[in-house]
């Protein structure tokens, strides 16, 4: 039998941040994946981070459009190069407060383009400091997903920042 | 296998005005997904409650069908502020709310929810977060709305684990 949703890496950040995870070798039999992770970035400057992805190494051919909303801030939907992901709290947020997100890849190794989409949030108690962003994704790209890169944005990933890839078995 | 289910409740004939609970919640996963269906018994479109203290602070990102809006909220006796259900005849919200590193103490505990419901002429579709500010294992849970969930509303627990292997 088949499993559902089989958990195939995890990492966890240690005590010294770093500016990516990166999982290689990512089995090609199952039919869809899903990156799960509990994120918070050392960066100072901004009250929200965008993480992003490299496939396989590479931005070329990655875009993405979002939906975000900044409470009392803003709210707006835009598009741009890259793969930016939804919001992570950061060093300027409430101690020990990490963004949660989902980014779920259908068909990551079939010979079509690669869609991604994702839901994200970060948390602080704060009520101008938060965001959260829904955002479908494409590298326009046929090749097969071997591998994904996690960059934290403008900050690094802090300790106890988590990240799984699970893959996913249709019936 | 990852996702195994913990605990179903659905609401029984009379509704939930009490809540419902979730005790005893297993240790041994690393993310809890709950799924919900569910439907008020208020008159009118409520909040979904969870537990929260004075200092909890809520946010969401919603559409209502004719425009987007973000809120933030503290100082409430609940989370979730602004994430929904209805009370239209036989009409439920459905949500899924994971809860990353739920026994992790060395932080405090972020409720991420996705979902909504339409009502045939109103709707709204939500992304929302609750920040618990404790480190504390979670170890039991609970959710109501103003008047209690009604009849054939039911909550599902999920447990999720994770890998041994990194892939670094």
């Amino acid at each position: 039998m088949s499993v559902f949703l089989q958990p195939i890496y995890t990492q966890t950040v240690g005590a010294s941040a770093v500016a990516s995870v990166t999982f290689n070798s990512i089995p090609q039999g199952f039919t869809d994946l899903k990156l799960v992770f509990s994120g918070r970035t050392n960066a100072s400057s901004v009250d929200r981070d965008v993480p992003y992805i490299l496939i396989n190494g590479t931005s070329v051919g990655t875009t993405n459009t979002r939906l975000y909303g900044i409470p009392n801030v803003a709210n707006g939907s835009d598009r741009s190069s890259g793969l930016n992901l939804g919001y992570v709290s950061t060093a300027t947020n409430t101690s020990n407060t990490f963004g949660s997100q989902e980014v779920y890849v259908p068909n990551y190794s079939g010979a079509n383009y690669k869609s991604f989409v994702i839901d994200g949030i970060s948390e602080s108690n704060s009520t101008t400091q938060t965001g959260l962003t829904l955002v479908a994704g494409l590298w326009s790209n046929t090749a097969a997903i071997t591998s994904l890169s996690i960059y934290g944005g403008s900050g690094s990933w802090v300790q106890y920042s988590t990240f799984t890839l699970y893959g996913i078995t249709k019936g | 296998m990852s996702m195994f289910p913990i605990a179903s409740i659905t609401v029984g004939a009379g509704g939930a005005s009490g809540g419902v609970f979730f005790n005893n919640i297993p240790q041994t996963f690393t993310h809890l997904q709950f799924r919900i269906f569910g439907r008020t018994q208020n008159a009118g479109v409520t909040s979904i409650y969870v537990p929260a203290t004075a200092s909890t602070p809520s946010h969401y990102l919603q559409g209502d069908g004719a425009s987007v809006t973000s809120t933030a909220q503290s100082g409430l006796p609940y989370g979730f502020y602004g994430t929904t259900v209805p009370s239209a005849t036989s009409t439920f919200g459905s949500y899924i709310l994971d809860i990353l590193d739920y026994a992790n103490t060395n932080k405090y505990k972020t409720y991420r929810i996705v979902g909504g419901w339409d009502a045939n002429g109103s709707g709204r579709v939500t992304l929302g977060s609750t920040l618990q500010q404790s480190t504390s294992a979670m170890t039991s849970f609970y959710f109501d709305t103003e008047n209690g969930f009604a009849q054939y509303s039911r909550i599902d627990l999920y447990g999720i684990s994770t890998s041994n292997a990194t892939g670094a």
